[in-house]
């Protein structure tokens, strides 16, 4: 959006004495707006849209993630938190960092010239036109920082204002007239800024009139002197610094000065005139004190003469030096700037074509995805302050083949994601001593976005990063993760007004990056350097957000143009297919949709993701499938719809084989279990339906039932077992010499349980020891039970 | 970037043909020059870029703007950075250390003293090192050339071999069987035109596309005295016959150095048995030649080039050995450069780096190896061996599964349905195959066979005598039996790969019409002998060889049709 195209509405700064007041106005002139006109208040001040609250019912990470307010009412709530927000010091300077640099220049023209200007002075400061000028007061206007009470006339005299047409709602008031400005003679602005606004705005140096506001009398006499000026007594304050500032204002007094001096000190003045204050010791090795002068502490050489040439700000807490602002402005013919490129304020768009080869799921969540299993595997070991080094990624940045800066910013969005965090991996010493160290692990939280749609997980990584306050574009690409790092919220609000200005191109415009990068630092000078504006581009590329292979112009993608717009995502044109060959590997795009990549895991193992894919089908995946439910119909039916290629017969068989043996084993549980070796008796057994016995062997049934319910839904249909004398062997008699018995077989339990570990000993060692008692007192029994059976078959087969 | 082009280009090195594309052809070409192959399926062969490659590329003169260029010009996607920094840093260290001098003076020479700094603070290398001459040149003494070139290639900085060869004793004869085009390349990219750039290294080329010939040629070519070592008797009886047979040499300079005779001749042929022959008189801590007395056959004659056949089953005693004489020059002669010890590296330090490489189905496509089909039968194990399978040991499991009698009756329908064939049956029990000896009434070779027995039946089986032949794993490597075109493997050496291949190798012979081969391997089903035949077609598959799976009834009822 333009600079200076805001609906001429006013908001009223009447007292910053009194926020309580002045918040309960501004929150009647933000009711007053209309949903339109709040909309672009919002977009164009970033700070106010972190204050914003989401809808009712709404995580707000779910929401467009331009702004929450976007074309909505606001709750009462809000317009609340909004207003007292501009009510107070933070409010005001966000405002104030929401100006572009021609708004920013008028408003600093302004607050030079005591907080008015002529459209003249504004001319001659900016370079822009009137009616630049004007458009650009109408931006400032729309936001704040002017009285409506002091809307005035303008002066007939003022001809460069007289083309102001009133609808502008420009308003001309007399400066005001108390404290330093007293002696300023009265005269007609183009445009005045609030006096409390005033001395918040930031001049491009330091400005004596502000800095001696608090000085002692004895200073500014002192300093006076210095300047030529004869020593008055009786004056006040004001007076004296009003004077201070006249002679640091002459061209005359300040060329004097500067002659008075050697020529290192002249040259010293000479690199101090960009108003910027430098460190004394960038010229000297002596120590600068106002006070307490003595014998070892004498200035000297250079000091000495920034000291008593008068036009040189000193401070000896900071150590630094300065030209006051006055003076430069003196030096400059009375100018503060170079004049201001407005053509920045467009964005200069030229005619895109974005092709066929769209939306496709961006290669970062693969990649994402690739250093969570990575790490899972080994996780990287954290420096001693759990920041994560360098090294690990580098690591697997070479192993994912990009750069390590990509690594880091991924690293860094997945522990926004939380989906990796910092744990205690081992820990040395006691008490004080105690030494801890540190590793990155998946949290649980991993498992669970590794199982959401690859689309919803590249929308999770977009959406960190939006918010992400770990790191700064200021500084460039994270290559680590620091611990504990908390950067300025407002980066939020910065992100999303550069997205914002690109989702303003339509879908066939596009803008060049540089120009692009100028146009943010034109808008958001306070704000948006080009290089924050270029890593906040590459991040965006890397991400998918816009284009990666269209050189130097900048188009958001289809998908991210509906991510932001909250749109639904079209994935039709992902590469969905592949090449399986009959030596098992498959090899699949790099460019691949994610849901396939996540099938194509199930049933095979990752060879390769160096680029394109490779993998090679798992006999245990697909087994691990198919025991999970899928039939080898579902795994064949996969491979040929995706695969480029006929199905290798071989591949086939293999997916028939592996289902076929699943299932060969069954395992579940039951509740006890019968035996018996009476026929008839089994069968009326087994008729009973309540046991729900099932049978399972010739004379072995079993039921889910417990023995106790067992035996009583025996014992309703006559039938009943013998006492339970082991928890998992239920005899259907007890034991008897007799084996002539009626009914079930006769097991001895006792003996059994004998018999059975005789057997385990025999297994676990084929030679038994004759001196273990143990072992031949199990093996009689073992004998014993085998004789008695050999007898039970022996008489019923006869 | 074009979505047509056939490369891609992967971060780990690894460099993917498509096959179908196009520009395939030319493309292979190129980056055949700097890159490995390392399989070829179907669709999609792989090659790698290693240092080694490199080296090898940069040795014969190819710069890292042509590779990267190349790279770039093929690739779908955008070549990796990281790829294309990594070929520049490898070739720029080629040539950078260079072996100079001659056989009586040998120098370490480095472009900068950093250079060689690096490399002497390695205490292995500095130790193979002689008298410092100046602060890049070293003297090289003569004994360390090979270990020392091992020893710096281990370390990332290959020295340029520049000292040359003894041109050994001269030994003039023609090769008089014509050569075919891709014979002829591997010759000259071994031979390199005499410099000491090339004169060693390895060919791999699939079994049956004539390597002793090519060997023989190579031998023409450096026309001075050979010394060729054989994997066993047999085989080297093969390379003298085919000298004999396809070269002009007088037959009295060739000689035979095995366990039955001793001649050393102008081209003499050895065996690896026979070399790492062990005195059992020498004390365990006696040097090489004590132990081994017979590699003594290396340094006591002056041979102008060493072949090795079947160079991937080069044992430990005869690297050693190699490691001394590395002014000679050597060629490697193998179908698989799998070496089941892991020992390719020393390979290539020691024997040279890989010379020329042909894809198996390419040589098919262009017939010079026959057409062959893979089967894998599969029987089920009978239901009375089940317990005795499950639960026996991992090893006994194996050969219960690959012995089972089910084998047995598709064995049969197989013989049967190719009764008009030249039949192999190869396997690895030798109770197995004694007993398949009997039930098919054919001759059985296995070690235990006496040479002279060993020779007659395959010559037996040559001349078409006899048609269906019963071996042991002896038969595995170096045994010429071009009649034979249909193996059935019963059983092998577990999971081996270079086996399954050389078996296949067998049977690859061109045919004079142009006859398909048939290759069939009886695996029970739902065993180990299933998973470890998975494993062992792992080779052939990445060749491009697809295995065809049969059930045993299937065999029953296409065989009665065919009988019928």
């Amino acid at each position: 959006m333009a600079a200076g195209t805001f609906a001429p509405t006013l908001l009223v700064m009447s007292s910053f004495d009194q926020p309580t007041e002045f918040s309960a106005i501004l929150k009647k002139r933000l009711t007053d707006l209309s949903v339109e006109n709040l909309t672009e208040l919002i977009m164009n001040v970033p700070v106010l849209s972190s204050r914003i609250l989401p809808p009712d019912n709404q995580d707000r990470r779910d929401d467009h993630i331009i702004y929450y307010g976007h074309h909505r009412p606001l709750s009462e709530g809000t317009l609340d938190n909004l207003a007292r927000f501009l009510a107070r010091d933070e409010g005001i300077h966000g405002v104030l960092d929401a100006l572009n640099q021609l708004q920013r220049a008028i408003v600093r023209v302004t607050a030079w010239r005591d907080g008015s200007a002529t459209m003249a002075e504004l001319i001659d400061e900016t370079g822009a036109t009137k009616e630049e000028i004007n458009a650009a007061i109408q931006g400032v206007l729309a936001t704040f920082l002017a009285d409506e009470t002091d809307q005035a006339s303008p002066h007939p005299d003022e001809n460069e204002s007289s083309s102001v047409s009133s609808s502008n709602i420009i308003p001309i008031r007399t400066p005001n007239t108390d404290g330093p400005h007293v002696s300023k003679p009265k005269r007609l602005a183009v445009f005045t800024l609030h006096p409390s606004v005033s001395h918040r705005v930031e001049l491009p140096g330091v400005s004596a009139q502000r800095f001696h506001a608090r000085s002692y009398k004895s200073q500014l006499q002192d300093i006076l002197k210095r300047l030529g000026n004869p020593q008055r007594d009786n004056v006040k304050h004001a007076e004296l610094l009003s004077l201070l500032v006249q002679s640091l204002s002459s061209a005359e007094t300040v060329k004097r000065s500067i002659d008075s001096v050697s020529q290192e000190t002249r040259d010293a003045i000479e690199t101090l005139r960009d108003g910027k204050p430098r460190r004394i010791k960038d010229f000297t090795n002596d120590y600068y004190s106002p006070f307490n002068y003595g014998r070892y502490f004498q200035p000297k050489g250079i000091l000495k003469e920034f000291i008593e040439c008068g036009i040189v700000g000193l401070c000896d807490q900071s150590q630094s030096v300065w030209l006051w602002l006055e003076s430069i402005v003196a030096l400059n013919d009375g100018r503060l700037f170079r004049p201001v490129d407005t053509s920045l304020a467009t964005l200069a768009t030229q005619p895109f074509d974005p092709g066929a080869s769209m939306s496709r799921i961006p290669a970062a969540e693969r990649h994402a995805r690739t250093i969570l299993e990575a790490w899972k595997q080994k996780p990287p070991t954290a420096l001693a302050d759990a920041s994560l080094g360098v090294k690990p990624i580098r690591d697997v940045a070479k192993q994912l083949g990009i750069t390590a800066e990509r690594a880091g910013l991924l690293a860094n969005l997945l522990k926004e994601i939380d989906l990796i965090a910092a744990v205690t991996a081992s820990q040395t010493g006691k008490g004080r001593n105690t030494k801890y160290t540190y590793e990155y692990r998946n949290t649980d939280a991993s498992s669970a976005w590794q199982s959401i749609s690859p689309l919803e997980r590249w929308k999770s990584l977009v959406v960190s990063w939006v918010f992400a306050t770990s790191f700064d574009e200021a500084e460039g690409l994270p290559e680590r993760i620091q611990s504990g790092a908390y950067y300025r919220a407002e980066l939020r609000s910065l992100r999303r007004y550069v997205l914002d200005k690109l989702l303003s191109l339509s879908e066939s415009e596009c803008v060049d990056a540089t120009r692009f990068a100028q146009s943010m630092q034109y808008l958001l000078p306070a704000q948006l350097q080009t290089d924050t504006v270029a890593t906040m581009l590459e991040i965006m590329r890397y991400l998918g957000l816009i284009y990666e292979d269209r050189g130097d112009v900048v188009a958001l993608t289809q998908a991210g143009r509906a991510l932001l717009l909250g749109k639904d995502i079209d994935l039709s044109s992902l590469d969905s297919q592949f090449v399986l060959q009959a030596d098992h590997t498959i090899v699949a795009s790099p460019h691949s949709d994610s849901e396939l990549i996540s099938t194509l895991e199930r049933y095979a193992e990752v060879e390769s993701t160096a680029g394109a894919h490779i993998y090679r089908i798992s006999e245990e995946r697909i087994a691990r499938e198919i025991a999970s439910g899928a039939t080898a119909e579902d795994v064949i039916g996969f491979f040929s719809t995706h695969s480029n290629t006929p199905v290798p017969q071989n591949v086939e068989y293999l997916v028939r084989d592996v289902a076929k043996r699943s299932g060969c084993i069954q395992a579940g549980s039951a509740g006890s279990y019968l035996v018996s070796e009476d026929a008839a008796q089994f069968a009326r057994v087994l008729a009973v339906k309540p046991a729900q016995l099932t049978q399972v062997a010739p004379t072995v049934a079993v039921s889910p039932l417990s023995f106790e319910q067992l035996e009583s839904a025996l014992q309703k249909k006559g039938i009943f077992l013998p006492a339970q004398e082991s928890p998992t062997l239920i005899p259907l008699a007890k034991s008897q010499n007799s084996v002539k018995v009626d009914g079930p077989i006769v097991i001895d339990i006792s003996e059994a349980q004998l018999a059975v570990e005789a057997l385990c000993k025999r297994e676990e060692s084929t030679s038994t020891s004759s001196t273990d008692l143990r072992t031949r007192a199990l093996e009689a029994a073992l004998a014993r039970v085998e004789q008695h059976y050999l007898a039970h078959h022996t008489e019923s087969d006869e | 970037m074009d979505p047509t082009n056939p490369l891609i280009v992967q971060s780990d090195h690894t460099v993917l043909l498509e096959v179908a594309s196009p520009r395939a052809s030319s493309a292979r070409d190129a980056l055949s020059r700097f890159a490995e192959l390392e399989k070829s399926p179907e669709h999609i062969h792989s090659y790698r870029v290693t240092p080694l490659s490199l080296w090898n590329a940069a040795s014969s003169g190819l710069t890292a703007d042509e590779v990267t260029t190349t790279l770039t010009e093929y690739a779908k996607y955008d070549v990796p950075q990281s790829v294309l920094f990594e070929i520049r840093e490898q070739i720029s260290r080629y040539g950078r250390l260079r072996i100079v001098g001659n056989n009586l003076k040998l120098v370490l020479s480095a472009s900068s003293a950093g250079v060689l700094a690096e490399v002497c603070a390695d205490k292995h290398v500095r130790s193979l090192l002689g008298i410092q001459i100046n602060e890049t040149s070293y003297h090289v003494p003569q004994g360390s050339r090979g270990a020392l070139k091992q020893a710096l290639i281990r370390l990332g900085w290959p020295a340029a071999d520049e000292a040359g060869y003894e041109t050994g004793e001269e030994l003039q004869f023609d090769i008089t069987a014509s050569l075919r085009q891709y014979q002829h390349d591997a010759v000259r990219s071994w031979w390199a035109d005499g410099s000491a750039a090339g004169g060693n290294g390895v060919l791999v080329l699939p079994c049956g596309s004539g390597k002793t010939v090519i060997g023989l040629a190579a031998a023409a070519q450096a026309a001075s005295h050979t010394l060729v070592i054989a994997t066993n008797l047999l085989a080297a009886r093969q390379w003298i016959s085919e000298l004999k047979s396809k070269s002009n040499i007088d037959p009295e300079l060739v000689g035979e150095y095995s366990g039955e005779r001793k001649e050393i001749r102008p081209f003499t042929v050895a065996t690896y048995q026979v070399l790492t022959w062990r005195d059992p008189n020498a004390e365990e801590d006696a040097d090489l030649e004590t132990r081994h007395p017979h590699l003594r056959l290396f340094r006591d004659h002056k041979w102008g080039v060493i072949i090795y056949d079947e160079v991937h089953l080069l044992p430990a005693p005869v690297f050693r050995a190699t490691a001394e004489i590395q002014a000679i020059r050597r060629l490697g002669l193998t179908a698989t450069l799998i070496r089941e010890d892991g020992k390719e590296p020393d390979v290539f330090s020691l024997i040279g780096p890989k010379r020329f490489d042909a894809p198996w189905k390419d040589l098919e496509r262009q017939g010079w190896i026959a057409p062959a089909t893979c089967s894998e039968v599969r029987v089920d194990l009978p239901e009375e061996s089940h317990i005795e399978y499950a639960v026996a040991d991992a090893h006994n499991r194996y050969r219960i599964a690959a012995t089972t009698v089910s084998k047995l009756t598709v064995l049969d329908l197989l013989v049967e349905r190719h009764k008009h064939d030249r039949v192999l049956v190869i396997g690895q029990y030798i109770d197995q195959l004694r007993a398949v000896a009997r039930r098919l009434d054919a001759p059985l070779i296995t070690g235990q066979t006496s040479e002279r027995m060993r020779e007659k039946r395959f010559d037996a089986f040559r001349s078409g005598e006899i048609s269906l032949l019963v071996v042991s794993k002896v038969a595995n490597f170096s045994i010429d039996l071009p009649a034979a075109n249909v193996a059935i493997q019963l059983s092998g050496t577990f999971g081996s790969r270079q086996e399954e291949a050389q078996r296949l190798g067998r049977i690859l012979r061109p045919k004079p019409d142009g006859e398909q081969a048939h290759f069939y391997t009886i695996v029970t089903r739902e065993t180990v002998d299933q998973q470890f035949a998975a494993n062992r077609q792992r080779f052939l598959t990445e060749q491009g060889y697809a295995y065809q799976i049969v059930d045993a009834h299937e065999i029953g009822r296409t065989g009665s049709s065919q009988t019928a």
